[in-house]
């Protein structure tokens, strides 16, 4: 087996652990926050009612034979029924991602197409003017809290304006002002690491060896100082998908009532739907896990210095 | 009859560069002038810091702020070349004239292969298709001495040894075929034995393509076997000037022939400093006089009165000093 399968093999054995450890938290604060068994019958159900629902979901077996049992379901993407809707965990999940991608997507493409030209333009000058206005963009951009972000673009865009609709799923037009929202406080942050991490390389030697060899413009930049600005530029992207993915639709899907996995989180949560809520957060943490995954490799293609 | 003059390829003329920092301007390099001719190889040598690879890099436009040229010119071929642009772009650097810096690690891409580090000059210089470009790689490694070219050129600089480093910088440097090849101590960051085949190599490449050398080094023993003429550079200024073997034969500066003890006791393995005590002069604190007196065992009362300006001390030879070595004196 040659070095690349070692350092994936090794990589997913970590993944494993990753998630095994997730789905040991959820499974121990699923179990804290309350008896599953007094949440899916009415409050007026006899004993032997219960008995009968704690033997059916496997209560009476002792702790680490349900956790064994949990994990074997989990793995056999069997998540239960939803309390809430009557209906296989996975279906829903099912239906409620593509959303969530559509809309991660979209975002994360916005943001990344704003910061990589913003973030440029200011490391080419940096402290004068195109600088400063891309910083003071930058620094509102990230520190604008999403959910009012949101409201301010459905107030303008959606109530004033009223070229955008507010809420709902379906065509590309519902889209836009969701993924404006994600991607404004990402492109912030992303604008402003891209900006650092090419005003250091501007400055490595290897550019003057390149300016030396009469390399036009666009070579220099576009190519000499971008591979070596894409590690840590990967890693932020990286980050703020996975942001997005396990935090930030949960409140823009919120507001926008897009129908995403981050919606339907928030649901399960206020309808006690335990099982539907552990299914979520198993997924996303799958999610993250394989994002980083593909980011290591992605890393060892850009840098072969580094090592596995 | 004398021969005629040829007509200098690169003039620097009356150079003066400046560094403006938060404790002051800083002249780094003060009215330094020489001039190299077609296939000439001049040796620039100094103590660190004497301004060396500030000049080097003026040359080459790549002196970034906040260092700025005060006064002066720097012409190829007549013309006089820009500086100050951050990306400076024109048809003599890169083209004509191109550089080797000291520390070949730092100075190349890590991420790119070597092969595309010849190849992006190759396409932009004469248009090259990409195969051509590549095959023309190969035989400029080939050319600087490494082996197994083929599949070098698909390797990344980290999977270099540093003199191999070397030679592939050399290779990039050489693709443009330029006319003039600057050397930035060039080998300072190598072993002995591999300083040595680097300075080979610059001999044997300077000889086969006819090419002129502009020899940066803190060691004038290295210069022995390369260079024609000599600069001796002292706090940014040319202080003795000459044909390498009048130098090294009659050094007519203090300075020079201290910096010759130190280069015969490295050679004997003696490393320490023969011949000149103390440290150069903070640059924004430089004396009226000769700014080597403080540490000039000849040094009296008119050295520190004024600068001593270029003067003539033999045939093509001159040297800034009030009272240059003579005779007896200069041998070393
Ligand atoms: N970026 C800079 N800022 C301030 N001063 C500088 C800078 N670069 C060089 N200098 C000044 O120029 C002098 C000469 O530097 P340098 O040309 O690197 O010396 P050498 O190559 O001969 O060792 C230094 O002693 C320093 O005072
Ligand atoms: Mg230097």
């Amino acid at each position: 087996m040659n070095e690349l399968s070692w350092f994936v093999v090794r990589r997913l054995f970590q993944g494993l652990v990753v998630v095994l450890t997730v789905t040991a938290i959820v499974f121990v604060v699923t179990r804290l926050i309350g008896d599953p068994v007094a949440i899916m019958l009415p409050l007026d159900a006899t004993e032997a009612q219960r008995e009968t629902l704690r033997r059916a979901l496997g209560l009476d077996q002792p702790v680490y034979l349900q956790f064994i049992d949990f994990l074997r379901s989990l793995f056999a993407l069997d998540f239960g029924e939803s309390y809430w809707q009557h209906r296989p965990n996975i279906d829903i999940i099912r239906e409620r991602l593509p959303a969530t991608f559509q809309l991660v997507g979209a975002g994360m493409l916005l943001a990344v197409v704003l910061a990589l030209p913003l973030g440029t333009v200011a490391a080419m000058y940096p402290g004068r003017l195109p600088d400063r206005i891309t910083s003071a963009l930058s620094l509102v951009g990230l520190s604008v809290p999403l959910f009012w972000l949101g409201l301010i673009l459905i107030y303008v865009f959606a109530a004033q304006l009223r070229i955008l609709p507010s809420s709902g799923p379906g065509t590309f037009v519902h889209l836009v002002l969701p993924a404006v929202t994600l991607a404004l406080p990402s492109a912030g942050r992303l604008a402003m690491l891209v900006r650092s991490s090419l005003i250091d390389e501007l400055n490595a030697p290897y550019v003057k060896t390149a300016v030396a060899k009469g390399l036009p413009l666009w070579r220099i930049l576009g190519v000499h100082t971008y591979v070596n600005a894409a590690v840590p530029t990967l890693t932020m992207i990286g980050w703020e998908v996975t942001r997005s993915l396990a935090g930030h639709t949960i409140i823009v899907e919120t507001v926008f009532a897009w129908p995403g996995l981050g919606l339907a989180a928030i649901q399960a949560i206020q309808r006690e739907d335990l099982l539907l809520l552990q299914a979520i957060v198993f997924v996303v943490a799958l999610m993250v896990v394989v994002i980083n995954l593909a980011l290591d490799l992605v890393y060892k293609f850009i840098d072969p210095r580094i090592s596995v | 009859m004398t021969p005629p003059v040829p007509t200098p390829w690169l003039e620097v003329d009356d150079l003066w560069i400046e560094f403006v920092t938060r404790r002051g301007i800083v002249p780094a390099v003060r009215g330094v002038s020489f001039a190299i001719g077609p296939g000439e190889s001049l040796g620039l040598v100094g103590e660190s810091g004497s301004g060396k690879t500030v000049i080097a890099q003026t040359i080459m436009g790549l002196l970034q702020s906040p260092g700025r040229v005060k006064r002066g010119a720097v012409r190829w071929q007549g013309k006089p070349l820009r500086f100050g642009d951050r990306f400076p772009r024109d048809d003599v650097r890169g083209h004509d004239i191109s550089i080797v810096f000291q520390d070949a690690l730092a100075a190349l891409n890590p991420l790119l292969p070597v092969g595309t580090q010849i190849t992006e000059v190759l396409t932009r210089r004469f248009s090259l298709s990409p195969k051509t470009a590549k095959e023309r790689a190969v035989e400029l490694l080939a050319l600087v001495g490494i082996p197994e070219p083929r599949e070098r050129v698909r390797n990344y600089p980290h999977e270099f040894s540093g003199g191999m480093r070397q030679r592939a910088m050399i290779a990039i440097a050489l693709a443009c075929e330029p006319k003039l090849l600057i050397a930035d101590e060039p080998t300072t960051a190598l072993d002995v034995t591999i300083q040595a085949q680097i300075i080979y190599l610059l001999r044997d490449l300077q000889q086969r393509l006819g090419l002129s050398l502009l020899f940066i080094t803190h060691d004038l023993g290295v210069i022995a076997a390369l260079c024609d003429r000599v600069a001796v550079c002292y706090s940014g200024k040319i202080v003795e000037t000459g044909p390498a073997e009048q130098i090294f034969a009659r050094p007519a500066h203090p300075y020079t022939q201290g910096l010759l003890q130190s280069s015969a006791a490295r050679d004997d393995g003696r490393d320490r400093l023969l011949g000149i005590d103390g440290t150069p002069p903070d640059l924004l604190a430089l004396p009226p006089g000769c700014a080597f007196a403080p540490r000039c065992f000849r040094a009296d009362a008119a050295c520190n009165a004024a600068v001593p300006p270029l003067a003539g001390v033999g045939v093509d030879h001159a040297a800034a000093c009030i009272h240059p070595l003579v005779g007896a004196e200069a041998v070393r």
